[in-house]
């Protein structure tokens, strides 16, 4: 089974309207995504969120985001002169938020709730935008608002590349100062004798409004500068992504130092979730085995833990935790070979379905009352002794943030030692054609079921942390959705790709919970980014270096 | 980059021992756990964490929704500051209860926690919050070990108002054997910690006073087929079921225990998680005469409607869960204590002493609440616990209204 | 072989196994052996424990039929999907919960014209159409954004594209009506039993059960009788050749896409009216059990799906009871998905082709 293979190129052509119907077409697109925001309900619950503080609420600005680029990509059409582009993108504007108003109207005059629970007098009265609900000011409003942001957005679109690139850039340096208020505030608390600004910079839930403004000056200046600055030295691209990954290796060391103890938790499950990927980069990214029930070794490393590094009733042991995470991690490559040797007869999608069944079976019978007296069934097993070092209990997330960051620096370089072994090239030739990798004589059991074993080995070490890191394991923490978690973070990431581990995990684990924001809708927007990024970038954001050469090309052309 | 890495673990060392909490004195207040200073016009912070995704969700957003309800009746203020409840999502899991408490520990701003949903996140969470000198008020955590006389001094900041299991387990075995008289059970739960845990306190409490155990049987939340299982019990012949699963669950079992033979006159007794609206609808007509434990006080009876008035008016929809009424409980408990311990100085600033809303909080005495009077005890056992059996009356999905459908028939 | 070797007794095939095999056939061999070892044992234990009378067993071969027969229904979309496109559909079972919300829909709108109470009769073919047009509809959403722009590329993206949609499916669900139960009105004459075998069954259940047959039926027709079917025949097995040959290989699959979310729409409005309450979250595991059930019975195989189904529903009744009982597990019920997907995977590593075996297409690559 090979992977991006392309074996045609398919090309979907559409027919092009006239400008101003086409701008039409795009503001219909554009107001029917903000309905769709209003009636799920994340109009309503995320205005609550101030990103900047008193102005603007996260859900005025991501539907301000919406119709921004509606603006911006029907001035991009590049069809008609400036000035009826700028025309375009009013229309445009002005019909999503036409869309908008006519969704306040029917919320207040008829009664749409028995079927859509978020057409509520709340989202009506939050649409109104502090006029009177639903008035004839507050309907009218709307259209206005979002013809004037259009219009900016068109506007925009109009400029040269450098001043397009710099309001962008401003806008996003303000747009993640307000997301990821709790990262820099707790940054800048840090900072001694430097208290001062955070006072200024950051109000209690976002950006205070006076220092937007100063904020996307400096975005928009430092973009201006950084292209001079480029164009006249012509520094070489590699240079600077060795620059890059350079601030990023430091970055990761330094991070939950300079931040609190929030951030260095997610950055522990970012950790966490990086050792799972690449144990699944070893089946799925180098061997090409679909594999959907990883939690399961997850799961065993774990409970290895729980049960050999616990005061509880139910343990069986209790030792230092560097005597128990070897046992877990060989426990676990054993339920590896255990698994693998049946399953891995088996090929392709019905792999996927096989494995699944494997970690489901599991999770019920971990679940089950019937093993719940070796196990503890659904109340999990308790008090679990954190790991200590040279006498220091590790028990801060910064500590066990570098305990995991240890461990994943460990089964980075060992990934990568085989990657680059002739086990590696054996498992990359399987991925590409199973029968022609027999006939290399390749030995296509035994190196699926190394693949296997070492990928389930890698996940024991990940779970044994998590015992640790929690102090308690419940059956309720292993389900389907870990295993799709990390599969979805190989994808993001790029399939075979170390650093793509580590962006896809920042990526889907990282953002989520730093953005707490999104709560309850935190799937659909995973679920969105899922299909939005097989259609943008197929290969990953951070590609292993074989499938850049082969995919790229083809993007190119497709 | 080895030393790197050390000399890095080794900052983080220091700089992690170094004690977040230490006595304070900010304005007019002087307290051993440090003083919180609202400015003048600035929002009162208070956390929440419960279940927004994941499979527990019903239960998780309607607690915090609850709380959202008691702040709006409190005023939507306290001591002349507007008050802002900062929602996270703790998923029901151990490590998502941390992931939470650990966000919410870290804003210094914050006075007092509400929240978790599950007893899972609360073992983990309670303590991280305690660390930094945030009490927690506990809206779904029933694991009795969690105010157990013994626990650990991480649990020192915890209450809730949500009675414990074992007292609610006490009152459904006394009902069913001394008033009921009924001699065999059969208990299902549904895999949660919390229904097991119910199920098998209930257990041993329906042993000792001399019934039998006839059946203990388990499902999982996503089964829609109970028939086989309670075949299976119906062979058993017990005259009574304790089930406390929740409403999709319910909503299966009762439709479906006509259709197994030997269950017609079996009765079955729900628990207080599907104490709403929702569950009429899931059940059908099958609903009349289903018995549920739950809250008992008069002032329950009387306030309960108008809080479901107000709630569907807000959010579009009724409470779907039994727990939205502890979410009301928790906050009014809260703001209360804030009440009580915060003082303001001229200029109109707020100070409130950790140590003093905490204290405050565990000497909470005849609080007049949703689910009846909350009184605290030294373990942080707050809530009303006084329980009672309500009976369901109508399918009208409309006819909600606890003290006619569902009506109290004990005591 | 030679007839000498023929002539060989058992003992000389024995040593030809043994000289053939790898390690891995004989590890596959003890699997087999202690799996098989297992379930005697443990019928053994359960049908000589007596718990159950004959009447019992009656009953759970009957809810194992129920359950089998929306099974059925969802392995028959799966497997249409699968057969022509080789590619698991997997937010199949969330489409149905769409079917059946948007049935859910039409009958409230239906009673409230007064249509149900009217021509009780007529409201059931109108509901499955609301249901089997909203299933249609979505499964269109989904080929047009997770299958066609990948149609010529052989990767992962499908699938996780199809996990994006599943995601995006239930959550968009879960906001727009919200996530308390609902309950599914019957139609008056639904509501009643018949007695058939000394057992009463609900008339709602007959109903799925004779469904999954109709349903069955105007499948095969449609492949293979129509036009369409010939060419989703042809898609099935070639894709570049169909395309040679003149047939519009997209339309062919959007017409499969729309015929298998029919279906799905099918299934939701059944299994609602059989268990009378649905939630925004039902269709995630449902769907898998679909996909267990298509399996089961031989991918692409219509008539496959079907036994499948009812294989699955029947083990999953029966199988707590007539093997866990053997063992004297406490509550053997929570086990029955062990029970399932242990089906799925042992299905999967010794007979992958199915009970029935594939059709549509010769065997897959």
């Amino acid at each position: 089974m090979s992977f991006n293979t392309v074996t045609s190129s398919f090309k979907v052509t559409r027919r092009r309207r006239a400008p101003l119907a086409e701008a039409a077409r795009v503001g219909l697109i554009a107001g029917a995504a903000l309905v769709a925001f209003a009636l799920i309900g994340a109009y309503a619950a995320m205005d609550k969120r101030h990103v900047v503080e008193d102005l603007l609420t996260l859900s005025q600005i991501a539907c301000g985001l919406m119709v921004f680029a509606a603006g911006y990509a029907t001035a991009r059409d590049g069809r008609s002169g400036p000035a009826a582009a700028l025309l375009h993108g009013l229309v445009a504007g002005a019909v999503a938020g036409a869309c908008l108003a006519l969704l306040v109207w029917l919320t207040v005059s008829v009664n749409l709730r028995a079927t859509l629970v978020a057409a509520s007098p709340a989202l009506a009265r939050a649409l109104s935008l502090g006029a009177p609900v639903a008035s004839t000011q507050a309907l009218a409003q709307l259209p206005v608002l979002g013809a004037l942001l259009a219009g900016l957005g068109a506007a925009v679109g109009l400029l040269p590349p450098a001043g397009r690139h710099a309001m962008t850039t401003g806008l996003g340096v303000v747009l993640v100062a307000g997301l990821f208020r709790d990262v820099f505030a707790s940054m800048l608390d840090n900072l001694p004798d430097f208290t001062g600004p955070e006072i200024e910079l950051f109000g209690p839930s976002g950006l205070n409004p006076g220092a937007a403004p100063v904020l996307f000056a400096a975005g928009a200046a430092f973009s201006l500068l950084r292209r001079r600055l480029t164009r006249r030295a012509g520094v070489p691209r590699s240079g600077a992504s060795r620059l890059g990954s350079a601030l990023l290796v430091a970055g990761v060391l330094v991070l939950p130092l300079v931040t609190n103890d929030f951030v260095a938790q997610v950055a522990m499950l970012v950790a966490l979730y990086m050792l799972m990927g690449m144990g699944l980069n070893i089946e799925l990214g180098l061997a090409g085995l679909v594999d959907l029930g990883f939690v399961a070794f997850f799961a065993v490393g774990a409970y290895t833990v729980a049960l050999m590094c616990s005061s509880g009733p139910l343990a069986v042991a209790d030792v230092s935790f560097w005597l128990a995470l070897p046992v877990a991690i060989v426990l676990a490559a054993c339920a590896g070979l255990l698994f693998g040797l049946p399953v891995l007869r088996v090929r392709g999608d019905y792999l996927a379905m096989a494995t699944l069944g494997l970690g489901e079976i599991i999770r019920v019978l971990v679940l089950s009352d019937a093993l719940g007296p070796y196990l503890g069934g659904s109340q999990g097993i308790i008090e679990i002794r954190h790991p200590s070092l040279f006498g220091l209990e590790l028990k801060s997330p910064a500590s066990l943030y570098y305990l995991a960051l240890a461990l994943a620096a460990v089964v980075a370089f060992v990934s990568w030692r085989l990657q680059h072994a002739k086990i590696g090239r054996a498992w990359l030739a399987m991925r590409e054609d199973e029968d022609v990798a027999q006939a290399l004589g390749i030995d296509p059991v035994a190196s699926k079921l190394l693949a296997y074993t070492i990928g389930a080995a890698f996940a024991g070490a990940a779970g044994a942390v998590f015992a640790a890191l929690i102090g308690s394991v419940y059956p309720h923490s292993f389900q389907l959705l870990v295993s799709i978690n990390v599969l979805a973070i190989l994808v993001i990431g790029g399939l075979g790709s170390l650093p793509g581990v580590l962006v896809g995990a920042i990526v889907l684990i990282g953002l989520p919970e730093l953005l707490r924001e999104f709560g309850e809708f935190r799937y659909l927007f995973y679920g969105i980014a899922l299909v939005a990024m097989m259609h943008v970038r197929a290969e990953g954001l951070w590609p292993a270096a074989h499938a850049r050469e082969n995919v790229q090309p083809e993007n190119a052309h497709a | 980059m080895k030393k790197l890495l050390l000399s890095a673990a080794s900052l983080a060392a220091v700089l992690l021992a170094t004690a977040p909490i230490r006595a304070e004195t900010l304005g007019p207040v002087t307290d051993p756990l440090g003083v919180v200073k609202i400015a003048k016009g600035q929002p009162v912070l208070i956390g929440g964490y419960s279940s927004q995704s994941g499979g527990d969700t019903n239960q998780g957003i309607d607690e915090l929704r609850g709380a959202e309800v008691a702040i709006k009746d409190f005023g939507g203020a306290v001591l002349g500051h507007p008050v802002k409840l900062l929602g996270e999502d703790a998923q029901c899991t151990a490590e998502g209860g941390q992931t939470a408490a650990t966000k919410l520990a870290g804003n210094k701003q914050i006075l007092a926690v509400l929240g978790p949903s599950c007893s899972s996140g609360a073992r983990v969470g309670a303590p991280i919050l305690w660390r930094a000198g945030i009490p927690s008020v506990a809206i779904g955590a029933t694991a009795p070990a969690l105010t157990a006389p013994d626990r650990p001094d991480g649990f020192k900041g915890f209450q809730r108002v949500v009675p414990n299991d074992l007292k609610s387990a006490k009152f459904t075995a006394d009902y069913a054997y001394d008033v009921l008289g009924l001699k065999t059970a059969a208990t299902i739960h549904d895999g949660s910690p919390y229904t097991e845990q119910l199920v098998r306190a209930f257990e041993k409490d329906f042993a000792a006073k001399g019934g039998t155990i006839v059946a203990s049987e388990a499902i999982s939340p996503s089964d829609t087929d109970l028939r086989p299982v309670l075949t299976r019990i119906a062979t058993k012949k017990p005259a009574l079921i304790f089930t406390p699963v929740f409403t999709s669950s319910v909503g299966f079992l009762m439709r479906q225990k006509d259709e197994v033979s030997g269950l017609a006159d079996t009765k079955v007794i729900g628990g207080e998680g599907v104490f709403s609206a929702n569950v009429i609808e899931a059940v059908g007509p099958k609903i009349v005469g289903f018995t549920i434990v739950g809250p008992s006080t008069d002032l329950f009876s009387k306030r309960f409607p108008d809080f479901v008035k107000a709630f569907a008016a807000e959010y579009g929809e009724a409470p779907i869960g039994g727990f939205s009424a502890y979410g009301y409980d928790a906050a009014l408990l809260t703001l209360t204590a804030i009440k009580a311990v915060g003082q303001t100085d001229a200029e109109g600033n707020l100070y409130v002493g950790r140590q003093a809303l905490h204290d405050a909080l565990m000497a909470t005495k005849g609080l007049d609440g949703l689910t009846g009077t909350l009184t605290c005890d030294a373990n942080g056992d707050c809530g009303a616990a006084t329980y009672a059996i309500w009976e369901f009356t109508s399918d009208d999905t409309s006819s909600f209204a606890p003290g006619k459908n569902p009506k109290r028939i004990y005591p | 072989m030679s007839d000498a070797a023929r002539s060989a007794t058992e003992p000389g095939a024995l040593a030809e196994w043994l000289r053939r095999s790898t390690w891995v056939d004989h590890i596959l061999l003890a699997i087999r052996i202690g799996v098989a070892a297992l379930v005697l044992v443990g019928l053994a234990g359960g049908l000589t424990a007596g718990t159950y009378s004959a009447a019992d067993f009656a009953s759970f071969a009957l809810f194992g039929l129920t359950i089998g027969s929306i099974y059925a229904l969802i392995a028959l979309g799966y497997t249409m999907v699968y057969g022509i496109l080789r590619m698991i559909n997997f937010a199949h079972g969330d489409v149905m919960m769409v079917g059946s919300f948007a049935g859910l829909f039409a009958a409230g709108a239906l009673n409230d014209v007064g249509i149900v109470s009217a021509w009780p009769l007529l409201a059931l073919p109108l509901v499955l159409a609301a249901g089997m047009a909203a299933g249609a509809l979505v499964s269109i959403a989904i080929e047009r954004i997770a299958y066609r722009p990948f149609l010529h590329v052989r990767s992962l993206a499908p699938l996780i594209c199809a996990i994006g949609m599943s995601f995006i499916l239930q959550y968009a669900a879960r906001g727009l009506f919200g996530t308390r139960n609902r309950a599914y009105p019957g139609f008056g004459w639904m509501e009643g039993t018949i007695g058939a075998f000394g057992l009463t069954i609900p008339i709602p259940q007959v109903v799925a059960f004779a469904a999954a047959l109709i349903v069955l039926a105007g499948l095969l027709a449609v492949v293979k009788l129509s036009r369409l079917g010939k060419a989703m025949r042809a898609v099935a097995e070639d894709r570049d050749a169909a395309a040679l040959v003149g047939i519009d290989v997209s339309a062919v699959i959007v017409a499969t896409f729309a015929i298998g979310g029919a279906m799905a729409g099918v299934a939701g409005v059944l299994y609602a009216l059989v268990f009378k309450q649905i939630t925004v979250f039902m269709g995630f595991f449902l769907g898998v059990k679909g996909f267990a059930a298509a399996i089961l019975g031989g991918i692409g195989n219509l008539g496959g799906a079907l036994l499948g189904g009812l294989v699955l529903g029947l083990a999953e009744a029966l199988g707590p009871a007539l093997i866990l009982e053997g063992y004297g597990l406490p509550a053997p019920y929570q086990l029955k998905d062990v029970i399932g997907y242990g089906m799925l995977v042992m299905i999967l590593i010794f007979r992958p082709q199915g009970l029935l075996g594939e059709r549509l297409a010769a065997k897959r690559a």
